[in-house]
């Protein structure tokens, strides 16, 4: 089947053509080598079929980022296997001039191709008139199709030009030699810019009237006081909203997979085959699907924000602060929803345009305080802060808490400021970038492409959560405990031979076998200590939240342990990865086995050494 | 003088962009600040004044001061 690729500018508008091309049929798989999604879609009709690709956005073929070497090499055979016979060049009615570089290029290289001449009602509406004979005849004869993406207008036109486009001789494009270093000559741009000059002149009959709507709400937007304040409400809004809407979803999808078990349970016998379901695969599931509410509605809101236009501005308000740590104003997103779960902050992520930046961003992302940590924050906090009171009125226990949250940005920022230093030199990063007028959202691509998020990530990131969980569970529930045993049979399992084995590892942290074999179930999910650590000490509870169990719970820690083994176990659950899932969805995101690896190593590593460091002081 | 220091509201013209000393390379060219355009300082962030945000042809534009201070303007009309 033929190829189409979907070529323009970023903010061009060429998503909302996408979506209306393909609507359904769309399936998303990952560029080789970069972080960015590759969507696919399938159109058929017209006798023609075809496969759609979205490439990434460029200005032009003077390419610098991996993301836009991808669509250049989508242009030309040898460079890509998979080349496109046509391309749709999606260029913006109400921006036009900036499109003409590239749309040049694609003709002088002889790539075939339509222009989508998008937003055309828009620009009609604000005085502008657009020669489309003549710009086609600028252009080498490209067809040139107005349309609206967003109402479905000229999308069967357009369909109808690729087709007949690609009817014609079928002859692939090969990168000209020195190309590269051609289109980077001061004399090539110069003589491009004034080739778009003639056209703009020749082709824009009336001039655009400045967008009003636009100008009024960014002097409020980007207002000294207001911006700020209207910024910090829409990010505490995200949070809230992200914790309230997922809250009943997380507990339905809780509760039924409880009454799944349950079901199960009274049906089979004892035995491996009951355990391997319930404690396997039940809760390996669940586990997975529980991150569904809270990574469809974050997206539902990113999408939101994106489309409407306020995501640039946000970008442009935080830039200077974030841009001390060498992070773009964009990772605030990212960050902050971390401190609910690291998973749909890590796919957020993807927001970040630059792939260093990005990138940079995933990696310290699970460092914030994420809402698993709370458990096990709340039960060391029991163990080893008095409950009394600071200054009268504030509370200790309190004051540690949000100590913790504090250490857990601030070790974010330290780090990203370190890999910067360290990585500045080879990977540029700026800020230069267009803000484009508002628009009205469309609520169908929204809730689409939020729901396409849930499913990549069970599709994708499930896998291999799923075969991590199995192993753990492996772990801790074989060997069988003999039939007198009278330990808990965690004692007997292969996590308490690892956990012993590890121990003259972890004694520098005052860890002994029991804290290090707890730490094994806890991959599966950070709160899972708790309820790990009860079993180890064989303390009986019905649910892992009752306060008498985390109160006799804390007593066994407090009576079994020191305060430096505690407090070093705390600092242990800031850095180290404890949850499998964020693994399996950096994997994911990063399309590589490299990065995860990376993460885990260095997470690990402060992990240790911090513990470590802890552990001396009080000792 | 450069456009980080032109005056809030003012029309300017681009006399020279030095991209040569810029990380941000051919990014310039691309969004449309070349030599000749008509530029303006439109806002600049709240608080640090930094970055800025400019009018060039029909597009509003975002860049730091740094990257402004990169491009020599002259006002419209010297």
């Amino acid at each position: 089947m033929s190829l189409v690729g979907l070529i323009g500018l970023p903010n061009s508008g060429k998503s909302s053509i996408f979506n209306e091309l393909t609507k359904n049929r769309q399936r998303v798989a990952n560029f080789p080598g970069i972080t960015v999604e590759k969507k696919l879609g399938k159109i058929s009709g017209y006798d023609f079929d075809f496969n759609l690709i979205d490439l990434p956005g460029v200005y032009t073929l003077d390419v610098s980022t991996l993301d836009e070497k991808v669509t250049r090499d989508y242009l030309f055979k040898k460079v890509n296997d998979e080349q496109a016979s046509v391309f749709i060049l999606v260029i913006d009615a109400t921006n036009l001039k900036k499109s003409i570089y590239l749309a040049a290029q694609l003709n002088e290289i002889g790539q075939k191709f339509v222009i989508a001449l998008n937003m055309a009602d828009l620009a009609k509406n604000r005085g502008q008139e657009i020669d489309t004979e003549v710009l086609s005849k600028k252009l080498g004869g490209a067809p040139v199709i107005p349309t609206v993406a967003v109402q479905g207008k000229g999308m069967q036109e357009l369909l109808l030009a690729v087709k007949k486009l690609s009817a014609q001789t079928n002859e692939t494009v090969e990168l000209p030699k020195d190309y590269q270093k051609k289109i980077k000559a001061p004399a090539y741009i110069k003589e491009k810019l004034d080739f778009v000059d003639e056209v703009v002149k020749a082709v824009i009959l009336k001039k655009i009237k400045k967008d009003a709507f636009t100008e009024k709400l960014d002097s409020v937007v980007l207002h000294p006081f207001w911006g700020p304040l209207i910024l910090g409400v829409t990010l505490i809004a995200i949070f809230q909203l992200l914790f309230s809407w997922s809250d009943p979803f997380m507990g339905m999808i809780e509760s039924f997979f409880e009454f799944l078990s349950l079901q199960v349970t009274t049906i089979l016998p004892d035995g491996y085959l009951k355990s391997l379901i319930v404690d396997g695969v039940i809760a390996g599931v669940g586990g997975i699907l529980v991150f569904l509410p809270h990574i469809v509605f974050l997206f539902v809101i990113i999408y939101f924000l994106e489309d409407f236009g306020y995501l640039g501005r946000a970008a442009f308000l935080l830039d200077y602060i974030m841009r001390k740590v060498g992070l773009p104003g964009k990772s605030v997103v990212p960050l902050l929803s971390s401190h609910a779960c690291a998973i749909p902050g890590i796919m957020s992520a993807r927001i970040i345009e630059n792939p260093f930046q990005r990138m940079l961003t995933i990696m310290i992302s699970p460092l914030t305080t994420c809402s698993a940590r709370l458990p096990v924050y709340t039960l060391l906090i029991a163990a080893i802060v008095p409950d009394t009171k600071v200054l009268g009125f504030l509370g200790l226990p309190g004051l540690v808490l949000f100590a913790l949250y504090m250490f857990g940005i601030l070790s974010a920022f330290a780090v990203a400021y370190i890999a910067r230093k360290t990585y500045a030199p080879t990977s540029p990063s700026y800020l230069m970038m267009e803000l484009p007028p508002y628009r009205t959202p469309r609520i169908v691509n929204v809730l689409r492409g939020a729901l396409q998020k849930g499913w990549i990530f069970i599709k994708k990131a499930g896998s291999i959560i799923l075969v991590l969980s199995m192993i753990i569970w492996v772990l801790v529930s074989f060997p069988k405990a003999p039939d007198n045993a009278q330990q808990p049979q965690i004692h007997y399992s292969y996590a308490a031979t690892i956990g012993k084995t590890f121990e003259p590892i972890f004694s520098p942290l005052g860890f002994d076998w029991k804290i290090t074999t707890a730490l094994i179930p806890s991959f599966a999910a950070r709160e899972v200590l708790v309820a790990a650590m009860g079993t180890v000490f064989a303390i009986e509870a019905e649910d892992v939240e009752e306060e008498a169990f985390i109160g006799s719970l804390s007593h066994t820690l407090t009576d079994e342990y020191t305060l430096a083994t505690l407090l070093a176990l705390l600092v242990w659950f800031v850095f180290a990865p404890q949850c499998i899932a964020t693994f399996g969805v950096i994997k994911k995101e990063t399309n590589s086995y490299k990065m995860p690896l990376i993460f885990g190593a260095y997470t690990l590593a402060l992990a240790y050494f911090f513990s470590f460091l802890t552990y001396i002081i009080l000792s | 003088m450069v456009l980080s220091e032109a005056k809030k509201g003012q029309w300017y013209i681009i006399e020279e962009v030095d991209t040569a000393s810029s990380h941000a390379g051919s990014r310039y060219y691309q969004l449309g600040i070349i030599a000749g355009e008509k530029v303006m300082l439109k806002r600049c962030a709240p608080i640090f004044k930094d970055p800025l945000l400019i009018q060039i042809s029909d597009s509003q534009l975002a860049l730091t001061k740094a990257e402004a201070a990169l491009i020599k303007i002259k006002a419209l009309g010297s």
